[in-house]
């Protein structure tokens, strides 16, 4: 039993890891919390549902296209809301990214209407024990694909010219912009690659519960800020940390203890955590912490 | 905190902005200080010219709004604290004035100190336990206090009513006086907007408020300057959570019915959208922020399909036509 709920917690705290470095990738290099972040995927996650039933795209082909979309929309809303006040203080631009979101939301509302909707089962059903726990195929397939696409965001990160851009953003947006860097185009690239992390994490997701709703949204931004934080600010793979600590304690906590407050023990292991550790559990010494 | 800066040249051209303006309004019959009394006036008279209970109910809410806003204005505008639990606080006085008018014998007017104690209560232990973590850190830990908020309303069945929430708080009386018509709410809630308003212009122009303007312009020049920055900011911070407060026990009264959906991060969020939009550290710009969003929610209210959409547009050109909020730039402007 506790095995079971164990290796569910991993799967669901990957789909969360998933969303969460999405939301990082953004709110660590640009020091902005890109409240869009949920409505975007979500938006992928549904246009996932309308390529796969509507059109009967195979899986993989309607995926990327899914965040294709998201990557698209992403890549609007940094150009509508943020770019034209990105010199100004960050409150300003989270609130017409805000804004931004509010109109992505509402036009997934007019599109696909907000009832919940069934998602198919695109991962595979085979089962097999491990131990005393029985693993589907699916699980195991949610988890490898998360790892994968961690892997490729670091290796991308490390080793590629737009990757080392984006580290030397992180650390001073303004002596980047000195030393060549075009700001305004990385900016783009970062918010469209934050969408489509997240719709891939909204996809999985769907996938391990088979149901899609518009309010999804919201409870994932909410653990994808927690995770970003708690992983430690500026730190992808404490993103990820978060998100597989998040999605692990909610699992366990709604089997033992109470399925009403799931979504409070998220708040409480942020908050503990501040405390214990106030630059989060990967964090560095936040920039400009002072007095 | 780290929560609005600029670069350093920039955020000492805004301390001189900030202080000069503010020296202009602190003059009696400065132009600022005209205008919101003629606000006032047109306020005061306009019940008693309209027979629409409709825009009365409307205009009543923009007040409950202003009061939030003025709040969340102290902690955001001026001490550059950014708070996204501003509803939740509400939440707080409205729930405590809720039980008390429906469970006890309290009289109405002593729940109002009653529900801006317990506010207050609240925004210190918030602030005492977290505010150490400091810039986004704290935003976000605010973000789940509201939530925390939220799902404890909705969950904890016996105290709270759950999704139900408190039905049935009866209509308070000021001594022998029921307030039961529209008009009277009007009047009772606009007195506490104007005194409100009073008070934050007050707290914002007293010493104390000279100090959280600098602790926004610079922690560390504040403190070197003999600020007791962590102490003023959790004064700042539970001061305006009292606004909230404030604003929870006149709404629980006016509406007659409170549950958690009043409460949400997203009415946190639409507050935080006033201040902005009015322009953040301008106190007249709080009430227009809020004028101009309520009656823009209630518009919206038959194209309810879209609402959001058309909010979001509206918060989107909103900032980018007025670059810190209609009244902010004004100020700066005038210079």
């Amino acid at each position: 039993m506790l095995w079971e709920q164990l290796v569910n917690g991993i799967v669901l705290g990957a789909a969360y890891a998933l969303i969460a470095i999405g939301y990082s990738i953004v709110f660590s290099v640009l020091k902005m919390m890109n409240f869009a972040h949920g409505d975007v995927y979500v938006f992928g996650t549904f246009a996932c549902l309308f390529f796969l039933q509507t059109l009967h795209l195979p899986v993989i082909v309607s995926l990327v296209l899914a965040m294709g979309v998201g990557a698209i929309i992403a890549a609007i809303i940094e150009f509508v809301a943020y770019r034209p006040l990105r010199q100004e203080e960050f409150i300003f631009s989270m609130i017409t990214v805000l804004g931004a979101g509010y109109v992505v939301y509402n036009g997934a509302e007019l599109i696909w209407g907000n009832r919940t909707r069934p998602f198919p089962n695109i991962l595979p059903v085979k089962n097999f024990d491990i131990g005393s726990a029985t693993v589907s195929l699916g699980s195991i397939a949610v988890v490898i694909i998360s790892i994968l696409v961690l892997v490729a965001v670091f290796l991308f990160l490390k080793y590629s010219k737009h990757g080392r851009a984006v580290n030397c953003m992180a650390q001073d947006i303004q002596t980047a912009s000195l030393m060549g860097i075009r700001i305004n185009r990385m900016s783009s690239l970062l918010y469209a690659a934050g969408g489509a992390l997240g719709v891939i994490g909204g996809v999985l997701f769907s996938s391990i519960y088979n149901v899609a709703y518009i309010g999804m949204a919201f409870s994932g931004t909410m653990v994808a800020y927690t995770a970003a934080i708690v992983g430690g600010f500026g730190s992808l793979p404490g993103a990820a940390l978060g998100g597989l600590l998040i999605g692990v304690s909610q699992q366990l906590f709604s089997a033992y203890v109470s399925s009403a407050y799931r979504d409070v023990i998220t708040y409480v292991i942020l908050i503990l955590v501040l405390l214990v550790r106030p630059n989060g559990l990967l964090g560095k010494r936040q920039l400009g912490e002072k007095v | 905190m780290v929560g609005l800066k600029k670069t350093d040249t920039e955020a000492g051209g805004e301390a001189v902005v900030a202080t000069t303006a503010q020296l202009g309004s602190s003059r009696l019959f400065s132009r600022g200080n005209i205008i919101m009394v003629a606000v006032m006036a047109v306020a005061f008279i306009f019940p008693l010219v309209t027979s629409n209970a409709y825009y009365v109910h409307v205009t009543t809410l923009i007040g409950i709004y202003a009061i939030l806003a003025l709040g969340l204005n102290v902690i955001t505008g001026f001490t550059g604290l950014l708070s996204f639990a501003q509803a939740s606080f509400a939440g707080v006085g409205a729930y405590t004035t809720a039980l008390l008018l429906t469970e006890t014998k309290v009289p109405y007017l002593a729940t109002v100190p009653l529900s801006i104690i317990t506010g207050l209560a609240a925004g210190l232990l918030l602030s005492l336990t977290t505010l150490r973590a400091g810039g986004l850190y704290f935003s976000v830990i605010t973000i789940g206090f509201n939530e925390i908020f939220r799902l404890v309303a909705l969950n904890w069945q016996g105290f709270t009513g759950g999704a139900t929430g408190i039905v049935g708080i009866p209509l308070p009386s000021i001594g022998p006086v029921e307030i039961s018509s529209p008009r009277q709410f009007y009047y009772l809630i606009g007195a506490f907007a104007v005194l409100s308003y009073l008070t934050a212009k007050f707290i914002v122009n007293s010493r104390f408020g000279h100090a959280i303007k600098a602790i926004r312009e610079d922690p560390i020049a504040a403190a070197s300057a003999g600020v007791n920055v962590k102490l003023y900011t959790v004064l700042a911070f539970t001061l305006g959570t009292g606004f909230a407060a404030l604003a929870g026990n006149l709404l629980a009264v006016f509406l007659t019915t409170i549950s958690p959906t009043n409460f949400t991060t997203d009415e946190s969020m639409l507050i935080l959208v006033m201040c902005v939009v009015g322009g953040l550290g301008s106190l007249p710009g709080s009430i227009l922020g809020s004028v101009i969003m309520v009656v823009a929610m209630e518009t919206l209210r038959n194209v309810y399909q879209v609402r959001l959409l058309i909010i979001g547009v509206l918060m989107v050109v909103m900032p980018i036509w007025r670059r810190g909020g209609i009244l902010g730039t004004k100020l700066e402007r005038r210079l």
